[in-house]
C-alpha cells in the first residue's frame, strides 16, 4: 500500500491592477483570455476543454511543460458574482495520480481607478505531491502573467 | 444589495469510534446511510454518486420556509482511509459557503477507529462562517456516532 499523506494549508494573495473589475473579472471568466495568462510557469501551455460558466458548472482543463504528460484540472464554479467574485472547488491530478483538491475565492474588489484583487487559496495537498509553498509560488507567477497580459490587451 | 463579503476559515475536528474504519468509511459511501444520519433528509430528496467526480446533493424545505440546496462533488477516495470533498450550501437566500472537506480514518488499535474531520472554506456575505460551520460538525459527528452505534 502506498504512504498516503495530506498537507493542509492555504495561502491569501492582493494585487493590485490598473483595470477595473469588469475587465478583471473578464480576463477570469473567458476561457480564451485564460489560455493566455493562466499557465503557472514560465513556457508551459494552459486550455480549457469544458468550461460551463456559471454556478454548478464544470470546468475541465490541462497545463503543463511542452510535450509532457499534463496536470489535469477538475473543476466547479460553487459561485458567481459578475465583477465581483468567483469561488471554484477543484482537483488536480496527473495521471492516475491525484496532486490537489482545493477551494479558490477571488475577489475582485474597486481600487481607486483599478481593483484590488484578493485571491484566498486552501485545501488539502496529497501524497507528497505538491505543497501550499509550491501552489502558491505558480500562482504568484499566473498573477505576474495577468498583469503583463493587460498591459498589451487592456481592452 | 452589494454587501459582499469572503471570509475564510479552517477547522479540525478529531473523534474516536468504535466501529471499525470500514464501518465508518462505509457511512459516508452508502447513499441510504449518509442521507440518513448527515442529511435527515427524506427519500428522494438526496442524491449520492460515490465516485470520484460523483455529485451529492439535497434540496428540501429549509427551516425559514425557503429551499435547501446542498449541492456536494467528491474528489478523491482512497478505500475505508480517506474521502475529500467539496459542497455548498444554500439556506434559501443564496449560497453563503463553499467548503472543502477532508475526512481521514485510521486504526485506533483496538477495534475502533481515529477520524479527523477537517473543513476549509469560504463563506460568504456575513454569513456566521467558520463558528456556525463548526457547530454544525459537532453535531454531524455526534449523529454519525449514533449511527454508529444503532
Amino acid at each position: 500500500m502506498t504512504n498516503h499523506t495530506v498537507v493542509r494549508g492555504g495561502f491569501t494573495i492582493e494585487r493590485h491592477y490598473n483595470v477595473p473589475p469588469t475587465r478583471l473579472f473578464k480576463a477570469w471568466s473567458d476561457k480564451d483570455e485564460l489560455a493566455k495568462w493562466a499557465a503557472p510557469a514560465n513556457n508551459w501551455h494552459f486550455s480549457s476543454e469544458c468550461f460551463e460558466f456559471k454556478v454548478g458548472g464544470r470546468e475541465v482543463s490541462q497545463f503543463g511543460p511542452q510535450g509532457e504528460e499534463p496536470y489535469r484540472v477538475n473543476s466547479r464554479f460553487d459561485d458567481i458574482i459578475p465583477n465581483e467574485r468567483i469561488v471554484t472547488a477543484f482537483s488536480i491530478a496527473k495521471g492516475s495520480q491525484r496532486i490537489s483538491s482545493t477551494v479558490l475565492s477571488v475577489e475582485f474588489r474597486p481600487d481607486g481607478k483599478g481593483t484590488m484583487l484578493v485571491l484566498n487559496e486552501q485545501g488539502v495537498f496529497l501524497d507528497g505531491q505538491e505543497t501550499p509553498e509550491m501552489r502558491k509560488s505558480g500562482t504568484d507567477y499566473q498573477l505576474d502573467s495577468l498583469d503583463t497580459y493587460l498591459a498589451a490587451n487592456a481592452g | 444589495m452589494n454587501n459582499r463579503s469572503a471570509v475564510h476559515g479552517t477547522f479540525d475536528l478529531k473523534r474516536t469510534y468504535p466501529s471499525p474504519r470500514a464501518d465508518v468509511f462505509d457511512a459516508f459511501a452508502n447513499p441510504e446511510k449518509k442521507r440518513q444520519w448527515a442529511h435527515g433528509a427524506p427519500a428522494g430528496a438526496h442524491s449520492l454518486d460515490f465516485r470520484v467526480g460523483g455529485r451529492e446533493s439535497v434540496e428540501m424545505p429549509g427551516p425559514g420556509g425557503g429551499t435547501f440546496k446542498y449541492e456536494g462533488i467528491i474528489h478523491e477516495i482512497v478505500q475505508n482511509e480517506r474521502i475529500v470533498y467539496s459542497y455548498t450550501f444554500d439556506m434559501g437566500g443564496g449560497i453563503c459557503g463553499a467548503t472543502l472537506t477532508t475526512v481521514e480514518l485510521a486504526d485506533d488499535g483496538d477495534g475502533g477507529t481515529h477520524l479527523k474531520f477537517t473543513e476549509q472554506g469560504a463563506y460568504l456575505d456575513g454569513f456566521d462562517g467558520p463558528k456556525f460551520w463548526e457547530r454544525g460538525t459537532t453535531s454531524l459527528l455526534n449523529r454519525l456516532a449514533e449511527h454508529l452505534a444503532s
